[in-house]
This record gives C-alpha cells, structure tokens and sequence, in this order.
C-alpha cells in the first residue's frame, strides 16, 4: 500500500517519540486503520528494545590507569652518545685506552713548547641568535691555569672523547657511525638548532678543545675563549667536531653547540670554496664548577 | 545548543572540561570516569569486540585529552566524545575490514548472551535472538548501525544523534528507519520474542 511506504520514517519516529503534532496525529489515524502497520509499529518496537537490550561492556578497574599510563610522556630514549659505550668490555677497554692517552697527553703538556690554539681572554659576546639568548647565563671564566695541565681532573667524557678522536674508535662502532653520519648530515644540510653538550669544567672542555685542535691537525684554526667559544673550521670536520664534543655530556656542566653566521673575511686559508669554513660556537649555559 | 548533556552532574562536564584546560589533570580524570561507561559500551556495541571497544575508548579520552585545548564548548562535551568514539570505531571497523576479519566472528565470539535472570528456556530463547540481532546489527552499514546504537543504546533524541554525527535530522531519522528496517525483514518476526 503506497500511503504505507509513505510513512515508514515516520512509523520509526513515531515509537521513538520524535514525532509531533498534525503530523503525528496523522500517522496513528492510519495506523489505527491498518493492520499492516499496526504489527510493523509492534515488530519495530521489539527490535528497538531487542537493540537496546543487548548486552554491555563494562570498563575494565584500570581503565582509567591505562589511559593515565598512555598520557604519561615516553621515557626518553636513551641518547646514541650514552649507548655507544654500553658494552663493558668496550667501556673498560676504551678507558683504559684513554688514560694511557690522557698520560701521553699530560706528558706533552708539560714538556712540550708548541704554542696552543689561540685562545682570546674571557670577554663575553653578544649571542649571535637572538632565540637562544634567554639560555646564556653570565659565567665567570676561569683563567687559563698557571699550574700544569696534568693538576686539571678531566672528566671522564672528556678522556673518552681524546681517545673517540685520536684512535678512531668510532670507525669500530656501527651504532656511532650511524648517528654521528647522521649528525653530519644535518650540519650540512641545515644548521641545527644547539646540540646541548656538557663538560666537567670550563678548564676540561678548553682542554678538550684544544686537543681536538691539534687532533683535527691545524685545521680548527681559531679558539676564543669566553662564555662562547668561537670555533672556526672547515665544513667538513664539523661533524667530526660536533661528534666529539658531545660526548663531554655526563659531566655536570652545559654547553650547547651550535653553527654561527655566515664565515667571516678572515676564515682560514685551507677551506676550499667548495668547502667552505663554518662558525660554531660553544655556548656554555651553566658551568657545574 | 543541541547536545547530548549530563545535567544531573553536581559539577558540570563544562566545569570539569575548564578546569582541565588550565592545567588539573584531577578533572580530566573525573571526566574519564564519569564516561568510561558509555565510551566503552558505544564502542564495544559498534564493534563487538571487547579488545577492540576498550582500545577505541582508551584512543577516544587520549584524543580528548590532546584536543582539550582546541575545545571551544561549541557542543557538550558529551557530544563530542561520543563523536569521537564513533569516528575512532569507524576507522577502527575499516581497518579491519581491509585485513579481511569477519565482523560477525568476532561479535559472536566475544558477546556473552547468558541473561542469568531469565528462565533458562526463555533465556535461550533470548540468548538465540540477541545472538542473530548482534549479528545483523554488526552486518549493517556503519551509518545504520551508529544511529542504531546511539539511539536505542544510549537513548539519544535525534537532536542529539544529529550534533554527534553532524548531519540533519531528517538524515538521523531516515537512518534509523531505513536500519530498523532492514533489520525487520532481515530478522524474521517469528525469531522475536514476544513481548
């Protein structure tokens, strides 16, 4: 019957109560007068309490724990610096490795008289990126010690980032190689934003500096030494340099590491145009000593 | 504003969603469990089941809780939970429908249809229906089954089913009859309990 299929909607409606006035008064006038509709209005109705009546699910009691448990941040992982000398034999071996270094190095200190990198008395500059301003702290710099080099207790980082550079460890340490690869990448395709570093002491990370220095075979060719350590060297070692420095992380002090301007008019004679030099500097936040 | 409210609250979901706003995670988690309950069951009558419902409730209070800040009271908070809900299971019911898993396996195989109040024999009967009724509600268009759900489930007006899903009226109520009736004829009249 048409008038039937007419109000089908409306039937539905009409056992939910969405229906109202002359419309309503409308459909049950017919559905008083048709028995068809009259036994579809009673099958509809069990089926919409047949839905309703299905059985529920109850939350679980640590519903609400899970979801706290999903909101709580993820643990960060742990850095490639930090895993890189997880394994205990690597760790024993390199430190031993690095003490004897570090002896070597203390011994050439105090014997030898080639001059140091060029190291500028502490004047504080003006952060060249207005966005890290806030994280320069005022820092009383340490003077360069009278004392021999060998009265300075390097942190451990410190020694391990002698012998990452000097024995090429790294090349033994897959998980480095990626990371540090990575890391270069980076640098070249885009400056960065800072690469937080920390180091024992203004003293350890001058020293560290220093080394890298001549590590890198006179191509870091300028240090000034201040609340920011201006470092200028060719694109090239940057990697190298950042790989190494970050490694001075556990100690207490902060130092962050990131690429300054444009190079200036007097950047070293070997960068080749197609390798152009590039400033970083090491600003150094908080200082533990 | 044509929402679905919880008005016999003391402190209103509005309240509560302010205060998580600014920072309590106290009244987000009084908002959880004054919820839970009609999340997972929304959840759990769209998919049928009980790992999937409680995984889609669980998605639903983390999105409301990394949307709090974007929520601008244009609806009740009730609203649009049930309205992610019901977004999350749609995807949730498309996931699986592109890995191939029969919907109606995994209602049947999850839902407990014992009625330990009942007769056995009218139980039996009772469990026989509901278990056909899950099935077909499960074998439903998504559209039908969400009005199905939201109206005869949770008792929502068609006002309400129409802010939750962001259409018309007129579309809540073609729906719901369309799936009622495709329910009645799926569903042979002598199968229904007679009430």
């Amino acid at each position: 019957m048409k008038i039937c299929q007419n109000i089908e909607a409306d039937l539905s409606a009409l056992i939910d109560g969405e229906l109202a006035g002359e419309r309503q008064a409308e459909v049950i006038a017919h559905v008083d007068h048709c028995p068809d509709c009259t036994r579809r209005i009673g099958e509809l109705q069990r089926l919409a309490s047949g839905v309703g009546g299905l059985p529920k699910l109850d939350p679980p009691a640590q519903f609400l724990a899970d979801i706290q448990r999903r909101l709580r941040p993820a643990r960060p992982l742990v850095p490639w610096k930090e895993k890189l000398f997880q394994p205990f034999w690597l760790k024993v071996s390199l430190a031993a490795l690095a003490g004897g270094i570090v002896v070597a190095s203390v011994v050439w200190f105090t014997h030898s008289e080639q001059p140091t990198p060029v190291i500028a008395a502490a004047k504080p500059l003006a952060p060249r990126n207005p966005s890290v301003k806030a994280r320069i702290l005022p820092v009383e710099i340490e003077p360069v010690p009278a004392t021999a080099p060998s009265e300075v207790k390097l942190p451990e980082a410190a020694l391990l980032t002698k012998s990452f550079v000097e024995t090429g460890a790294v090349t033994d340490t897959s998980d480095s190689i990626a990371a540090g690869r990575k890391l270069v990448d980076a640098v070249r395709a885009e400056p960065p934003a800072p690469v937080v570093i920390r180091g024992e002491s203004l003293v350890a990370v001058r020293l560290c500096v220093t080394d890298l220095a001549k590590t890198l075979n006179g191509r870091l060719t300028t240090i000034t030494l201040s609340n920011t350590f201006i470092v200028h060297l060719p694109r090239r070692n940057v990697g190298a340099f950042r790989t190494a420095m970050s490694h001075l992380q556990k100690s207490e002090s902060m130092y962050s590491l990131r690429a300054g301007p444009a190079p200036s008019k007097n950047q070293p004679a070997e960068a080749s145009p197609a390798d152009p030099a590039i400033d970083l500097e090491v600003i150094v936040e908080s200082v533990g000593q | 504003m044509v929402g679905v409210s919880s008005k016999t609250n003391e402190v209103s979901d509005r309240d509560l969603v302010t205060r998580c706003q600014a920072g309590h995670d106290r009244a987000f988690e009084s908002l959880v469990i004054r919820h839970q309950a009609r999340a997972v069951n929304v959840a759990w009558q769209l998919l049928g089941n009980r790992e999937d419902a409680l995984e889609v409730a669980q998605d639903a209070f983390v999105r409301v809780y990394q949307s709090l800040d974007g929520f601008r009271g244009d609806c009740e908070f009730t609203t649009w939970l049930y309205r992610i809900v019901v977004n999350l299971a749609h995807n949730k019911h498309r996931w699986w429908r592109r890995r191939g898993r029969a919907e109606t396996e995994t209602m049947e195989g999850d839902r407990q249809f014992v009625a330990p109040t009942v007769p056995p024999d009218a139980a039996a009967v009772q469990n026989e229906f509901n278990r056909r009724l899950s099935a077909q509600i499960a074998a439903l268009p998504a559209v039908f089954r969400e009005v199905l759900v939201l109206r005869n489930v949770e008792g929502l007006s068609y006002d309400e089913i129409a802010a939750v899903l962001e259409c018309s009226q007129g579309t809540v109520k073609s729906r719901i009859a369309r799936a009622r009736e495709a329910l009645r004829e799926i569903m042979n009249h002598e199968d229904m309990p007679k009430h």
